[in-house]
């Protein structure tokens, strides 16, 4: 059948984690990356092989000991913050983390003020 | 003679273009009695015109008419009967004259019911929707004909998009636009008021039902949607904050602010200028999310038919029906004057604490899904904004809506403090013993279980209080089971979302493993040939202490059309858990890399959406019999 012949094979090396707090680790970041070479899914969403290539990398930086900071870092610098689902809080998106409380601070002024004896 | 048809469908649509200019024809030429007659009689017109022409479209798939572009394109001869009609509906062209239909339908009704409304009113509430009309049939013919024709006729179609052959996503659009084009009804209606002297109470009850009816259509097509993504796209989410997603979200929550603000106008005569606001605002989302999923400007997983020369069209139709909409706004929004005050701790109080804090909402996915864009079309770094944002800006809006939503039926009853005091005592112990059976671990976890029992015990308590209360119970039932529907919805997606368990391993044929509290055992992997596509079933067994379960069956299928192989997941679904198994890539012969997720309570969500609609079933009351004047 065609469907075996276009079946990617993958080497998975090792299923088992160093310890449950790593695989949490590992969980967690893996849903807060974003699949470079997708349309809009997250590591752990991906099969792409590059996002297979990314896992394993992560899996292997956090037993080495690196925290999630560093990582994520370490991947922002190589593939720019858009791999990044949490924006960097920074002047360029300073509108984007400040707009929603400024925006409820107006219109609560405007509607409270208005209605509310 | 099938070829034909492809021709009378298109006919037609030209058809519906000259019927929407006749129907302004009171606008353009004079405002006479026959002038009006015609318009409402045109507005009536338009729907079984531009409904014949759809029909049309679908003959022309289940006929296999090659020679129409958009039907070679999204068909053939091997797909099963109904994903060819549905196919009709599936790629830009046809699901925008989907669009075409569903707007005619509304304004069918609307012209059907509005006989009650006074002359002057009815007529521009019936030409804005006339004008509505005509700008998206024009789209249609002008940039998106479903019957343009192919140069050369191909002797078979290309496929319908694997992904879309499948039920839910038959239901979804058809759902979804009536709940969009509902709110141009709305929209409609608050224009033509600004015309008016006053927004008159009776007009806010008037426009009630319709805000209803579009939103629970709204909601309906939104839960097939996400639960269309949770069983089809094998990654076991339900919700992925997609640009796509939060386009038609955007809209659901303004109609939701809406219809708490419209039941203040309609029985007190209050917040009427932030009515029409908010109505204006409400629709001009649903042509928002048009635009960014149809303009192609968004690339993301929902985006399967989209074209960027469209864009300017929709951005332009837009521009001028929002800025239209707005204008007339403005410039009279100053005659508008309540008829009284309001006390911030007051069921009208509360509607505004909670339009803030839906519009806010809104606004912040608004931003969140723009704000990439912007940057992107300014040439900065390109951001993502995903899960993580919205965890952090929307979560803490909603946190004090659920609390005022929980408070509500304390207030409307006007219990003492002691009670109330006392009922927050059980509360909190109802909301402990729970969280020790889910074992919880996070505050916001707790504050989802908090939620939930808040909101569901105060309801219980009032309708403890009133049972000998027949019409109390009666004017709040509608109430209650939307606000139900949400709490129930709340502990759904809390729930799953602490207590999920997700694993990716590989697992041979005759090999099992255990996750969580039960056993999967990798039994045997079938093929299976269908009419359009090959596929391998694998056979999933599942125990618990040597006891059988259930079998799960996740299937990988190759379409004959195209060359990526899909995910079909197996799910073994029940009221308290969802196991979720869905196969991932062939590592060697009878080894294959698979998911398995345990979601404890995850069908509450969809549950719980059925509870609101309910809810809001029940609050549509019509009142004919009333002269609108």
């Amino acid at each position: 059948m065609r469907i075996y012949h276009l079946m990617i094979f993958l080497l998975i090396s090792n299923t088992s984690f160093a310890s449950v707090d790593i695989e949490r680790q590992y969980t967690k970041l893996i849903e807060e990356l974003r699949c470079m070479v997708c349309q809009n899914q997250n590591l752990a969403e991906s099969e792409a092989p590059l996002a297979v290539d990314m896992k394993e990398k992560i899996r292997d930086m956090l037993e080495a000991g690196k925290t999630e900071k560093e990582i994520k870092s370490f991947l922002s610098e190589r593939y720019s913050s858009y791999i990044l689902y949490d924006p960097p809080v920074n002047m360029q998106n300073i509108l984007l983390w400040l707009g929603p409380f400024i925006f409820i601070m107006f219109l609560g002024y405007f509607l409270l003020r208005r209605y509310i004896k | 003679m099938i070829i034909e048809i492809g021709y009378v469908g298109h006919f037609l649509l030209l058809l519906g273009l000259m019927n929407c200019i006749i129907l302004l024809s009171p606008k353009v030429l004079t405002n006479s009695n026959i002038s009006q007659e015609i318009l409402f009689s045109a507005s009536k017109l338009h729907f079984p015109i531009i409904l014949i022409s759809f029909l049309c479209l679908i003959t022309t798939f289940v006929g296999e008419d090659y020679s129409l572009d958009y039907v070679s394109k999204n068909s053939n001869s091997s797909l099963p009967l109904i994903y060819k009609i549905s196919a009709a509906w599936a790629g830009h062209e046809g699901s925008m004259l989907l669009w075409c239909v569903v707007s005619s339908f509304w304004m069918f009704l609307a012209s059907m019911y509005s006989t009650n409304l006074h002359k002057r009113l009815r007529v521009n509430f019936l030409a804005i929707m006339g004008i509505l009309n005509l700008g998206f049939l024009l789209f249609v013919v002008a940039t998106s004909n479903p019957f343009d024709r192919n140069m050369t006729i191909p002797l078979d179609g290309n496929d319908l998009n694997p992904l879309l052959q499948d039920f839910g996503l038959i239901v979804h659009p058809p759902m979804l636009y009536m709940g969009y084009v509902g709110l141009s009804v709305v929209f409609s209606f608050a224009v033509a008021c600004c015309f008016e002297d006053d927004f008159k109470k009776e007009w806010a009850q008037w426009i009630r039902p319709w805000v209803l009816a579009s939103w629970a259509f709204l909601t309906l097509g939104i839960a097939l949607g996400s639960w269309w993504a949770y069983y089809e796209l094998g990654w076991g989410g339900w919700w992925f904050w997609d640009p796509v997603e939060n386009a038609s979200f955007m809209p659901w929550l303004m109609a939701t602010a809406l219809l708490h603000s419209v039941i203040a106008t309609s029985e007190r005569g209050i917040f009427k200028s932030w009515t029409i606001l908010l109505s204006i605002f409400t629709f001009s989302l649903s042509l928002l999310g048009t635009f960014l999923v149809r303009s192609g400007i968004l690339i993301s997983v929902h985006s399967f038919a989209n074209d960027p020369s469209r864009g300017v069209f929709i951005l332009f139709m837009l521009v001028a029906l929002i800025g239209g909409g707005l204008l007339s706004y403005a410039l009279n929004s100053k005659k508008f004057i309540d008829d009284s005050d309001v006390r911030l701790i007051s069921r009208e109080g509360f509607f505004l604490l909670n339009n803030i804090l839906l519009v806010t909402a809104t606004f912040t996915i608004l931003l969140g899904t723009m704000y990439p864009l912007f940057l992107d079309i300014l040439g900065l770094e390109k951001i993502s904004v995903g899960v993580p944002y919205y965890n952090a800006v929307f979560v803490p809006l909603m946190i004090p809506l659920i609390l005022l939503v929980g408070y509500v039926p304390i207030l409307l009853s006007r219990t003492s403090i002691d009670s109330q005091l006392v009922q927050l005592f059980i509360i909190f112990v109802i909301s402990i013993f729970l969280s020790f059976i889910f074992s919880v671990q996070s505050v916001l976890f707790f504050v989802g279980i908090f939620s939930t029992v808040w909101i569901i015990a105060n309801i219980l308590f009032d309708f403890y209080r009133s049972s000998d209360n027949s019409v109390k119970i009666r004017r709040r039932v509608g109430m209650y089971f939307a606000h139900f529907g949400l709490a129930i919805f709340i502990i759904g997606a809390s729930v799953s979302e602490s207590n999920k368990i997700e694993k990716e391993f590989t697992l041979e044929i005759g090999e099992s493993k255990k996750v969580g509290v039960f056993d999967y055992r990798f039994e045997n992997l079938k093929e299976f040939k269908s009419a359009n596509y090959d596929a391998v079933i694998a056979s999933i067994i599942v125990s618990k202490d040597d006891r059988f379960i259930t079998e799960i069956n996740p299937e990988k299928r190759l379409y004959h059309s195209s060359d990526s192989p899909m995910t079909e997941a197996g799910i073994n679904g029940r009221l308290d858990r969802d196991l979720y198994v869905s196969l991932g890539n062939m590592v060697s012969d009878n080894k294959w890399s698979m998911r398995i997720y345990d979601k404890p309570l995850i069908r509450l969500i969809w549950i719980g959406t059925i509870f609101m609609i309910l809810g809001a079933i029940f609050s549509i009351r019509f009142k004919q019999s009333k002269i609108y004047e």
